[in-house]
């Protein structure tokens, strides 16, 4: 077997084989393409002809019944294994790394100039007894690369951070967003709390437009960057692990530097470190005695991790190393257990383990430590919700977590012991009543003696201060105004500092005037407006409703709203309920005299949601949910002008039958309200509409392309009813026959200005050059019958190439249009055909893959007639075709005048020899066109330019043949040949001007 | 149909007496045999012999005669005949019917390739019809064509690459010539017969006719040719060159001129090894059919002046027969252009060397079809690719000639 055609072809064979005959045969095409593509390769270019010259029995040996896949498999298993062999052999090794299994397979992937998968080469190394060990065991460069030389991925941008960071004097963005928090490990805490973190200190800290705003802002940005999901938080995290191992890393370089050896404590020092940040001991180790080995740094074998030492080590997971050969369980540095009871399956684990056996990730552990952490940092500034939320966070995480009951314990003791106080101390700090809220922070201080809160301390103490400033102001101010200035401030600060009120009660506002009040039923709501008090100082206005009786005070009926404006639009009304209402000026809390509306205001809601639909003798009137205690009542206007009662049945429409078609019919729906024993009616809403019959949708719908953005529409049908034309850049949705509403189908699609140019066509202009779907649509007054849709697209016109007869064909060579799915060529041999729908034209269809075949559009079997062509671009696309503008073309192919001619010397014995010319045509009489004949020495004139002319002759009717005797004049030199050509080139397309078998231009 | 009395085999060109033909056993159970014949045809090793069934002559005291013979190895009869030369297997009709051996030479990158590759697809699909016959392919010969030429100039649409000689790449099974059958029907009184030829097409590197050893290797079959076909590149003709642009020159032809081998070069040469070949005298000439051939007439119609009968289709295929008169307008318009641009030391060379020549003009390719610049063009669409050929024809008495 020469060829092996698995490796040939670059079929898998191992573990799987190809064997799918499809696949193999397009595989095949696939190759035989590249192979006659890379025919001149300067290296392989014989192998590719080869290839390409071997397609058939590659197809004999890889496909069909009498395929022999089954030995080719086994053959590029063999040769394969050939080139394996010497190279384990080679290495001398009883353990195979996966990274030297992937040399080999890299290497033999070159030799056998084939894929090779790593599997093969683990097969081969299994088979011959030797064993696949995972890579880096004792490779001390691979780990040197893995933790040392080689940058995790964005290293680059978190690197840029790093300056930003100083500005902070913090080395990493956990720092940066806990700073003067107690918070040990941050980096734990999931994703969620970061960016809310991050949103936060934007928010509250870095808000002004400083730089140190600036920087901590873009800081924040980054920081919901780095953390917005467990991946890219992963990502930075593994940045600083590598930062931090390259650290000490590079400290024990410089110690050996300096020292010029590495002690035993030192080493310790150093493992200790790395472990900190591995959370394994052994692969601390490993690093650093890699590291020495790469770096070579002499190293004695100082390893803590072997024999009885080993055990007494272990790592907590916060990376500290403790030695528990005195019996210890708890980590020194943290008091976290160093044996973790696994919330799933109850096993006890190292502290350092990262999954239990049972799946549970301890990664988790870590995080709910974190937010516990942050749970008690909330639970000292009294934050209960927060403080709550964390801890069902932090149990999601650990569940039963021994620190969240302890956590949660001290939560609800704490609540007990606060009461209300810490909501009150809030809510008055919220309400500006800093008076009050100095007392309750007083009284916090002593339930909570750790309690500590600067900022708000700090918050009511200034308040507090400005507002007696104000205070004092007033009590010495003299006349009204300066004491209302006074107290407003004073006001501002504080609200119930005292004294500010009964100051500002010897100075009433005054009331506001001209209360308007506009009921609106259609919109179902009240609008309510007045005039400016005249009072002066900060004027707020309090607006306040009372069901059945005039408000008298603010506290007397419902506020609906407080505002500064001169209106207000009260939205929350029940339809007939009768309401009063009153507006009082404010000033500082102190009330004006109510503006009241003396009237009772009474709002019926109107019908909503009406709506008329025209149909066959009928109209049906349809509307939306009714309000409270109305009823729909409906009247029709008959053609005399006489209102007749409808009775509705339905809750929600009626339908009205027995009408006359195309007269119309006037409503009024209106409501009726029960309010006791009055009965109330709406003023209503008037409709009117025609029952129709509906009109027959267009039965037939054709856009065509004048230009490359000027089309046709033509249609048929729908002799009843305007048709129009809608369109929109996505297929609508209606399918052909649907009745519906005018102003539901113009609300969908735009309508499509078109010009009428005919009883059923019209044209527009396509600005855009997105393709538009066209729907016809038959109206009659509102309704609109569905119809056929098209596509219309902007194509480029059609560029012709060569045109001419191939093999008795006609051959129309033309730039394949993007996206043509295939051509139509019309022709007539009378006139030109008018357009793709001209049912006189020969009509062909050419598809793509023909027109692709022949590399041309052909028209077979040509006749010996003009063809007037308009050939067409067809575009199919999800079952709509369009077509790109016309082009048309006159081919003649109709056959042309034979016209024979002969030539002979004359001798005569006496008198001039002459030349005998004779010109032979079809039977009949015909016409001898313009004749110039040439001559030209050595070679029968060709080209009428190096020729001389020697004779014409004029243009004259013949009857079969005619026969010319031409005298020379003089003598004519030796080899001298006449040759006849047609005095208008042009008429070589109607004659054909030929030499008679047996006769000779030359006539010397 | 009565048998000849010798033969020419269409693969080595030699010729053989009918009673020296062999058969090969076909039976797949008969052990193969080195064959020594065969291995030397393929330019194979002899030392390492390339193996097949046995070969054998049919001994019969009757004289020749074919049908079936039996293997004296296993006993079974079979019908393949081969050449006792090259061990190569024979069609019927070079034993029984007319050979028709056609010689496509011209110096290198004249066309021959491209010529070669149309006519034969244009002889199968519609001259042989219009002719009222049929054109098949012997033994491989089918695969082998549409494999090849035909794969890529009617499906990849690629200018062919220039033929490599035989000399440098033996292994690009140039050696083998295409062959075909062409059967065409003949009326007599009573009744119809159909008459077949062999028709062997053999596509030769422009460049194994630069010198007279290597033809005389390689290039057997021409003393053999039923008829040649000269081709003749216009773009060689310094007169023509000088009237296209640069670019067009470019594109129809990927040799530069003045590396070309003179074309009267080859025609001496031509001349010279047919005249050894039949122990003719130096001034006799030769007999053999020459068509001299304007190819990439494509490139060089722009230059004709409207009117001339080469820029006109081809009549003889509607006619069904050779069409004198066009065919004497066409020769008298070629020999004219020649002279114009200069070219009559050729035209001298092919006079003083045959007795029967005509000229015409052909465009394998076709009209406004030179290849782009990527080396790709449309479909074919020949232009007169039939009318040397069928002169030969009619020169040969195969197809009539209309007057």
């Amino acid at each position: 077997m020469r060829e092996n055609w698995y490796l040939v072809l670059g079929l898998a064979f191992f573990p799987e084989a190809v064997e799918d005959e499809a696949l193999i045969e397009s595989k095949i095409e696939e190759k035989r393409r590249f192979w006659t593509r890379n025919e001149g390769d300067i290296h392989r270019g014989a192998d590719y002809r080869r290839y390409g010259q071997m397609v058939d029995e590659i197809k004999a040996d890889m496909l069909g019944e009498s395929n022999i896949r089954a030995e080719l498999i086994k053959d590029a298993c063999l040769r394969i294994y050939a080139l394996i062999d010497p190279k384990l052999k080679m290495i001398r090794k009883v353990e195979i790394s996966e990274d030297i299994i992937a040399k080999i397979a890299a290497k033999v992937e070159k030799e056998a100039k084939c894929e090779v998968g790593l599997d093969i080469v683990r097969s081969r190394v299994l088979a011959l007894g030797m064993k696949v060990v995972a890579s880096g065991a004792g490779d001390s460069r691979a780990l040197y690369d893995k933790y040392y030389k080689l940058k995790p991925p964005h290293a680059d941008k978190f690197n840029a951070m790093s300056s930003l960071l100083r500005s902070f004097h913090v080395g990493n963005l956990y720092d940066f967003l806990y700073a003067g928090r107690n918070i040990r490990k941050p980096r734990h805490l999931p994703c969620e709390q970061l960016r809310a973190r991050a949103r936060e200190k934007k928010n509250r800290e870095y808000y002004k437009h400083d730089s140190i705003s600036s920087s901590g802002s873009k800081l924040c940005v980054l920081s919901e960057d780095c953390f917005r999901d467990e991946a890219s938080k992963r990502c930075y995290d593994s940045y600083l692990d590598y930062n931090t191992v390259r650290d000490i890393l590079d400290g024990l370089s410089s110690s050996f530097d300096i020292a010029g050896e590495l002690s035993h404590e030192a080493y310790m020092d150093f493992v200790e470190g790395l472990t900190e940040v591995l959370k394994n001991r052994r692969e601390a180790e490993e690093l650093l005695s890699a590291f020495c080995k790469v770096e070579k740094i002499p190293l004695a074998p100082f390893s803590s991790l072997t024999g009885a030492g080993a055990r007494s080590i272990k790592v907590c997971r916060c990376g500290c190393t403790n030695d528990v050969s005195d019996g210890r369980k708890l980590c020194r540095a943290c008091g976290l257990d160093l044996e973790i009871l696994c919330p799933l399956c109850s096993r006890m684990n190292d502290a350092s383990t990262r999954v239990c056996r049972c799946g549970f990730q301890f990664e988790n552990i870590d995080r709910a430590l974190s937010l516990l952490e942050l749970a008690e940092s909330a639970l000292q500034g009294l934050d209960y919700e927060l403080a709550e939320s964390l801890v069902a966070e932090a149990e999601g995480y650990w569940p039963s977590s021994p620190k969240a009951s302890e956590v949660r314990l001290e939560l609800r003791e704490l609540k007990q012991r606060m009461g209300r106080t810490v909501l009150d101390l809030r809510m008055a700090c919220g309400g500006k009543n800093y008076f009050e809220a100095s007392k309750l922070l007083e009284r916090v201080k002593s339930l909570a003696p750790g309690f500590e809160d600067a900022e708000l301390e700090e918050e009511i103490a200034l308040s507090l201060a400005e507002a007696e400033k104000y205070k004092r102001a007033a009590l010495v101010a003299s006349g009204e105004e300066a004491v209302i200035e006074a107290c407003s401030r004073a006001y501002e600060f504080c609200r119930d500092l005292p004294g500010i009120r009964d100051l500002l009660a010897k100075y009433p506002p005054l009331a506001p005037a001209h209360l308007m009040i506009d009921v609106d039923a259609k919109a179902r709501l009240n609008t309510l407006s007045w005039t400016r008090s005249p009072s002066s100082g900060l004027i707020y206005y309090a607006v306040v409703r009372k069901e059945g009786a005039i408000p008298l005070s603010p506290e007397d009926g419902s506020i609906i709203g407080r505002v500064s404006t001169l209106s207000i639009v009260d939205r929350d009304i029940s339809p007939g309920q009768a309401y009063f209402y009153a507006v009082f000026a404010e000033r500082a809390s102190v009330y004006s005299r109510a503006l009241a509306s003396v009237e009772p205001i009474l709002n019926l809601f109107e019908i909503s949601g009406l709506r008329l639909t025209a149909g066959d003798s009928l109209i049906q009137l349809e509307w939306g949910v009714l309000p409270h205690r109305a009823k729909v009542e409906i009247e029709r206007r008959d053609p005399p002008g006489l209102w007749t009662r409808l009775r509705p049945s339905s809750p929600s429409s009626y339908v009205d039958r027995g009408l006359i078609n195309d007269r119309e019919y006037q409503y009024r729906v209106f409501l009726t309200y029960e309010l006791g024993s009055q009965r109330l009616s709406t003023e209503g809403i008037f409709l009117s509409a025609r029952p129709i019959r509906l009109p027959l949708p267009p039965a037939r719908l054709l856009v065509r392309p004048l230009d490359e953005a000027d089309f046709i529409l033509e249609w048929e049908g729908s002799e009843e009813g305007e048709v129009r034309f809608y369109y929109s850049e996505d297929r609508p949705v209606y399918s052909m026959g649907t009745c519906l509403g005018l102003s539901e189908l113009e609300a969908h699609l735009d309508s499509l200005i078109v010009t009428r140019t005919g009883l059923n066509q019209a044209s527009f202009k396509l600005e855009g050059e997105e393709a538009i779907y066209i729907l016809a649509a038959s109206v009659k007054y509102e309704s609109a019958v569905i119809g056929p849709t098209v596509r219309a697209t902007k194509r480029a016109n059609l560029k012709l190439g060569h045109v001419g007869l191939v093999s008795g064909n006609i051959f129309i060579a033309l730039e394949e249009p993007k996206e043509a799915t295939g051509f139509v060529v019309l022709y007539r041999h009378d006139a030109p055909p008018l357009d793709i729908s001209d049912e006189k034209s020969v009509k062909v269809h050419i598809p793509l893959g023909l027109y692709r075949h022949d590399g041309g559009l052909v028209i077979e079997k040509a006749q010996p007639l003009g063809y007037y062509f308009l050939i067409f671009a067809e575009f199919s696309q999800d079952g709509d075709i369009d077509y790109s503008a016309g082009c048309p073309y006159f081919f003649s192919n109709i056959a042309k005048r034979e016209i024979l001619y002969s030539l002979r010397l004359a001798r005569r014995l006496f008198g001039r020899a002459t030349v005998e010319l004779v010109f032979e045509g079809e039977e009949g009489p015909w016409l001898l066109p313009d004749i110039d004949i040439y001559m030209a020495q050595g070679r029968a004139p060709m080209f009428k330019e190096t020729a001389k002319l020697f004779c014409s002759i004029t243009a004259r009717e013949v009857k079969g043949s005619i026969a010319m005797s031409l005298a020379l004049d003089g003598s004519l030199a030796r080899d001298t040949y006449l040759k006849p050509f047609l005095r208008n080139e042009e008429l070589s397309a109607s004659y054909l001007l030929r030499m008679k078998t047996g006769s000779d231009n030359k006539i010397s | 149909m009565a048998l000849k009395p010798s033969f020419i085999c269409p693969f080595c060109f030699e010729e053989s007496k009918i009673e020296e033909v062999q058969f090969r056993c076909t039976n797949r159970r008969c052990r193969d045999v080195p064959d020594i014949e065969l291995t030397r045809y393929e330019h194979g090793d002899v030392l390492i012999p390339k193996m097949a069934k046995p070969t054998f002559r049919k001994l019969s005291k009757w004289g020749p005669k074919l049908g079936a013979a039996v293997c004296p190895e296993c006993d079974s009869s079979t019908h393949a005949f081969i050449c006792p030369a090259c061990h190569n297997k024979l069609p019927l009709s070079t034993l029984e019917g007319r050979d028709m051996i056609i010689s496509v030479v011209g110096s290198r990158d004249t066309g021959k390739s491209h010529f070669v590759g149309v006519i034969i697809n244009e002889l199968i699909e519609r001259i042989a019809v219009k002719l009222g016959g049929a054109m098949e392919g012997f033994d491989d010969t089918m695969r082998r064509y549409r494999a090849g030429t035909y794969q890529r100039l009617y499906f990849d649409r690629q200018k062919l690459d220039l033929t490599r000689s035989s000399l440098i790449d033996v292994n690009n099974g140039a050696y083998r010539p295409l062959i075909f059958t062409l059967k065409l029907k003949r009326k007599s009184l009573f009744r119809s017969y159909i008459d077949s030829y062999t028709l062997v097409f053999f596509d030769t590197a422009g460049e194994d006719l630069n010198d007279e050893d290597t033809m005389s290797t390689v290039n057997k079959y021409i003393c053999k040719s039923a008829g040649i076909i000269f081709l003749l590149d216009p773009m060689q003709i310094p007169a023509v060159r000088n009237q296209l642009g640069a670019h067009v020159v470019s594109r129809a032809s990927s040799v530069d001129w003045r590396q070309a081998t003179r074309s009267d070069d080859i025609m001496t040469r031509v001349s010279k090894m047919i005249r050894s070949d039949r122990g003719m005298a130096s001034e006799a000439k030769i007999d053999t059919p020459v068509a001299v051939v304007f190819s990439k007439f494509d490139v060089i119609a722009p230059l004709i002046p409207k009117g001339s009968t080469i820029l006109e289709l081809s009549p003889h295929c509607s006619e069904g027969a050779f069409d004198a008169r066009d065919g004497h307008n066409v020769n008298s318009e070629i020999r004219s252009l020649l002279v114009e641009w200069g070219a009559e030391s050729f035209m001298a060379q092919v006079d003083m060397n045959y007795s029967r020549y005509s000229y015409f003009a052909v465009s394998s390719l076709g009209l406004e079809n030179n290849p782009h610049e990527d080396r790709s063009i449309d479909r074919p669409r020949p232009h007169r690719i039939e009318d040397p050929l069928l002169w030969i024809l009619k020169e040969k008495g195969v197809i009539k000639e209309k007057r």
